[in-house]
């Protein structure tokens, strides 16, 4: 994935090859949540509720984490200028693909609108790459994932708590409807809270 | 008979296509978001289709008059949307059948397409429909009832009096009908030659007119008596048999009539559509009034009934969920149950739908209902910590 961004991506829309630091980390951890720092960084991290989405990797695959949103970020300003980006892209060498907007943040509502455009624009720049199509085309996991981690009310108020508990009975995350995504083969998915995304 | 509708440019509707309207499908968004006009427009198209589908029995059947002709200005007047024509909006609705036999109905540029003499319903596909629309403006019926000797001749918008129609006929067959999500009973009685309604209590402590009790009471109580009446008492035999004796008269062709097929082998349905069913009901009624409205369009039901509802209520969107698990058991909440596969929930937002099914859950998506409450307590939690709001 690093290669296939620093050189096959900056090929293709005619832009110089990326030399941004950092962009990619690897794990192979059971379990682990990814941040998304205030500093563009991503970190990783193996304790409960220390990140904002949320991994289960039960065969412990040598997992690849691009950090998108800084390898857009570090382009010429002529591209990125406009161009909505997610933050992640997650793959392996297996069959997952996993395009992923993490947020950890109220305004719920509005972030999971403008976290659709961004995964939406950030998949149809990427399939325009041809070696990013060729690798699609041997995935079998194909996902465009909305993350929020929820925040609690006071803990006297069930409220919250109560209108929530839809997402305590599932924990593997919701595949919405979304007619472009689909339209791309990808799939739409929204994990709130708990939810765990299992790499397989 | 699987229906589709594809609108663009209805008022507040951009482009919203649905292309399997479910048994069961509601309609959750905030005010203004395009609800009732995506409700009124499915309930319009399925009135054209029903009535096309009655010209092109009397065409099948020697009868070589139109009995009637569509004028599209009255009916979107009648809807409210004469001041959407401006925007030139379209309109497409398919009927399909099985072995790919489709019937669609087009509007645009101010014209209907598709109802045309070479447009006609196959003899295999002909249905007889039945609709109603259980307008928001039935919290009036009470007191229209009470009334409505003195106001003769007046005239409170199309929906009010189809829905004050149904409500009339519904309360010709049914004189005592228990409420029980409100602990109560509408009992209808005639006085001199009035019909008037009283609520009971179970156990007759206290009686009192419709139009003195509670406001969720006047709002569920022609809900529920419209529902049971399609779901166990419609006659639509009767009712057919009445609009084509009308239309033999009119052009005068009751001799050349030679029933291509009869009434018994015609299919039939029923389409229900509800403007906020839950107005003025507290949460627990809300979910009670859903059951009950289930079970009699299909747990109790006699007749073949499609129900769409409009709601901005989080819990029956919620309660939803418990009665998919409820067919999934094979059990009944308060009388009812839902197959999964029967139900679609829209959210209507920015002139568009987004389906809430969950696609690898048996589950209908609430999260984005909770939005509101998880926004009210992040807001409280940014004032408390730092005594100011601060949006992130």
């Amino acid at each position: 994935m690093e290669d296939l961004l620093r050189n096959d991506f900056t090929a293709h829309y005619g832009l110089p090859v990326c030399i941004e630091p950092n962009l990619v980390i690897q794990t192979n951890e059971t379990y682990f949540e990814i941040e998304d720092t205030v500093t563009r960084e991503i970190a990783l991290h193996r304790i409960n509720g220390g990140g904002m989405a949320r991994f289960s990797n039960p065969n412990a695959i040598e997992i690849t984490i691009a950090n998108y949103d800084k390898f857009v970020t570090s382009l010429p300003h002529h591209f990125q200028n406009g161009r909505k980006r997610c933050d992640i892209i997650v793959c392996d060498d297996g069959r997952n693909l996993i395009f992923g907007e993490i947020k950890d943040s109220p305004n719920i509502k509005q972030h999971r609108k403008k976290a659709k455009k961004q995964l939406y624009e950030s998949l149809t720049t990427l399939i325009a790459v041809p070696q990013f199509l060729a690798l699609t085309n041997n995935k079998t996991v194909k996902r465009c994932c909305y993350f929020n981690k929820q925040t609690s009310s006071p803990a006297i108020l069930t409220a919250t708590a109560a209108f929530n508990r839809l997402s305590l009975i599932f924990q593997d995350g919701f595949q919405m409807s979304h007619p472009a995504i689909e339209g791309q083969n990808f799939e739409f998915w929204e994990y709130l809270g708990g939810h765990t995304l299992t790499l397989t | 008979m699987k229906e589709s509708i594809h609108i663009k440019n209805l008022g507040p509707i951009k482009d919203i296509f649905i292309e399997d309207i479910k048994p069961l499908t509601v309609l959750i968004g905030e005010s203004g978001s395009g609800k009732s006009t995506l409700m009124k427009a499915i309930a319009l198209f399925r009135w054209l289709y029903k009535m096309h589908n009655i010209r092109s029995y009397l065409k099948r059947s020697k009868v070589s008059k139109s009995p009637f002709r569509f004028r599209m200005d009255t009916y979107f007047r009648n809807c409210g949307f004469e001041e959407y024509l401006k925007n030139n909006p379209e309109i497409t609705y398919t009927v399909e059948f099985s072995d790919n036999r489709k019937y669609s109905l087009h509007f645009a540029k101010n014209k209907l397409t598709g109802t045309g003499d070479k447009d006609l319903v196959q003899i295999q596909d002909l249905y007889y429909n039945k609709l109603s629309f259980i307008s928001e403006t039935r919290n009036i019926i009470p007191l229209w009832a009470e009334r409505g000797a003195s106001l003769t001749g007046g005239y409170l918008g199309f929906y009010f009096h189809e829905v004050y129609n149904d409500f009339d006929l519904a309360s010709e067959n049914i004189k005592d009908l228990d409420i029980n999500y409100l602990n109560l009973k509408l009992s209808v009685k005639k006085i001199q030659s009035n019909k008037k309604y009283f609520i009971q209590s179970p156990n007759k402590e206290y009686e009192l007119t419709l139009k003195n009790s509670s406001s969720g009471t006047q709002n569920a109580i022609p809900v529920t008596l419209i529902a049971e009446h399609f779901s166990k008492h419609f006659d639509f035999e009767r009712a057919f048999n009445e609009s084509l004796v009308k239309f033999l008269f009119k052009t005068d062709n009751l001799t050349d009539f030679k029933p291509v097929k009869n009434l018994g082998d015609i299919k039939k349905k029923l389409f229900i559509h509800i403007e906020e069913p839950e107005l003025s009901l507290f949460p627990d009624a809300q979910c009670e009034l859903i059951s009950d409205l289930v079970s009699k369009c299909f747990v109790t039901n006699s007749n073949s009934i499609d129900l769409i509802f409009s709601t901005h209520s989080p819990y029956i969107i919620n309660h939803l969920n418990l009665l998919i698990k409820a067919y999934d058991c094979n059990q009944l909440v308060d009388g009812a149950k839902i197959a999964f596969e029967k139900l679609a929930v829209y959210q209507v937002e920015e002139g568009k739908i987004q389906d809430l099914v969950v696609k690898n859950q048996r589950i209908i998506n609430t999260n984005t209902l909770s939005d509101t409450i998880n926004n009210i307590y992040d807001k409280y939690n940014q004032l408390d910590k730092d005594g100011r709001l601060i949006e992130k």
